[in-house]
C-alpha cells in the first residue's frame, strides 16, 4: 500500500507497547515515547485501520523486527497534530510502508523529558 | 553532645554534608556517619524503602548493561549515571513514594519517575556531573530545568516531587 510522503496533520500514529513499563492500566506512561540512540523514535502510521489490523501490523511490523523477545501490550494513539505541537517532525521510513520516525528532538535533556510527558498525556492507550 | 544532621522539614535522613576535613575529629565524624547509616538501613521504617530502591537499581543494571538490550537501538546503562543514582536513591525521603526507575534508551542515563496519571508525573535523569535534568507535569502547569545533586536532592526538586501527592 502506497501512503503519502507527507504524513497529515489529521493522521494518527500508532506507538506499540512491548513494555510492560510503558503503560499503567489506565494511561500511556512517558517511557513509551522516550527516543532511541540518535533521538529517533519509531511509530506506525494506523489511521484508517481496525483494531485487528492494527494488532497484525504490530506483530508483523514491529515485534517479529525486534532483535530482542517482547510481547504485544496494546498500542497508543496519538494524533499527528499533537506531535508537530511538540516542535517534532514526522518522517516517514518505510520499509515496512506504515513506519514512520519522530525527529527534531531539542538536545536538553530536560526538554526531551517534557515532550515524553506531554505525548504520553495525549495519547490513547488501547490495550490487547 | 548531639549533633543533628538533618533538616527537620525533610525526612531524607540518609543524607550526610560531604566531609571534607583530614582531622582525626573529621575522621570520627564520617565514620559514626557511616555507622548511622549503616544502622538505619537495618531498620523496617527506612531499610525496606531502601532495599527495595537499590533492588531495582541492581535489576536495571543486569537488564541493561548491553547495548540495545530493548532491541530497539538502546545505549547501554551509563555507569557514572548509575553511580550517582545510587547515593541519589539513598537521599531521597523515606516518605516520598518509591518512583519507577527506568534507564533512557537514547543515553543510559539512570531516570526516576513518579507517576500519578497522565497529566501528574515527574521525572528527572542523573547526569555525568550531578545533574539532575527534571520534568514534570501538574495538570495544565508544566516545571522543567536542571538541579544539581551534591550530598543531597535540591529542595526544588522534593517540592516537585510532593506536589503530586498532596
Amino acid at each position: 500500500m502506497e501512503l503519502s510522503h507527507v504524513v497529515d496533520a489529521n493522521e494518527l500514529l500508532g506507538r506499540f507497547l512491548t513494555d510492560r513499563s510503558y503503560f499503567s492500566l489506565t494511561a500511556v506512561k512517558p517511557k513509551a515515547f522516550e527516543p532511541t540512540r540518535g533521538l529517533t523514535l519509531s511509530v506506525q502510521r494506523v489511521d484508517g485501520l481496525t483494531l485487528d489490523q492494527i494488532w497484525e501490523l504490530g506483530r508483523t511490523d514491529v515485534i517479529e523486527k525486534l532483535q530482542t523477545n517482547k510481547t504485544l501490550y496494546g498500542v497508543g494513539e496519538i494524533k499527528t497534530s499533537t506531535v508537530l505541537s511538540q516542535k517534532l517532525t514526522i518522517a516517514p521510513d518505510p520499509p515496512p510502508c506504515r513506519h514512520a520516525n519522530l525527529l527534531g528532538w531539542p538536545a536538553e535533556k530536560f526538554k526531551q523529558i517534557a515532550i515524553t510527558q506531554e505525548l504520553a498525556a495525549a495519547t490513547k492507550l488501547i490495550l490487547k | 553532645m548531639i549533633i543533628e544532621l538533618t533538616d527537620r522539614e525533610r525526612s531524607d535522613y540518609f543524607t550526610f554534608p560531604s566531609n571534607l576535613g583530614m582531622s582525626s575529629t573529621a575522621d570520627f565524624i564520617q565514620n559514626e556517619s557511616d555507622e548511622l547509616k549503616a544502622e538505619l538501613s537495618r531498620t523496617n521504617t527506612f531499610g525496606e524503602h531502601i532495599s527495595i530502591l537499590l533492588e531495582r537499581l541492581n535489576q536495571i543494571f543486569q537488564e541493561c548493561s548491553k547495548e540495545n538490550w530493548d532491541g530497539q537501538g538502546s545505549e547501554r546503562i551509563d555507569e557514572k549515571s548509575y553511580s550517582t543514582a545510587i547515593n541519589v536513591a539513598l537521599s531521597l525521603p523515606y516518605d516520598i513514594p518509591i518512583p519507577d526507575i527506568n534507564i533512557r534508551p537514547s543515553d543510559g542515563g539512570v531516570i526516576f519517575e513518579w507517576f500519578r496519571g497522565s497529566r501528574q508525573v515527574f521525572s528527572f535523569e542523573v547526569g555525568h556531573q550531578n545533574e539532575l535534568f527534571y520534568a514534570g507535569l501538574f495538570g495544565v502547569v508544566q516545571s522543567n530545568g536542571i538541579e544539581f545533586f551534591y550530598d543531597r536532592i535540591p529542595d526544588n526538586v522534593i517540592a516537585n516531587i510532593k506536589r503530586l501527592f498532596v
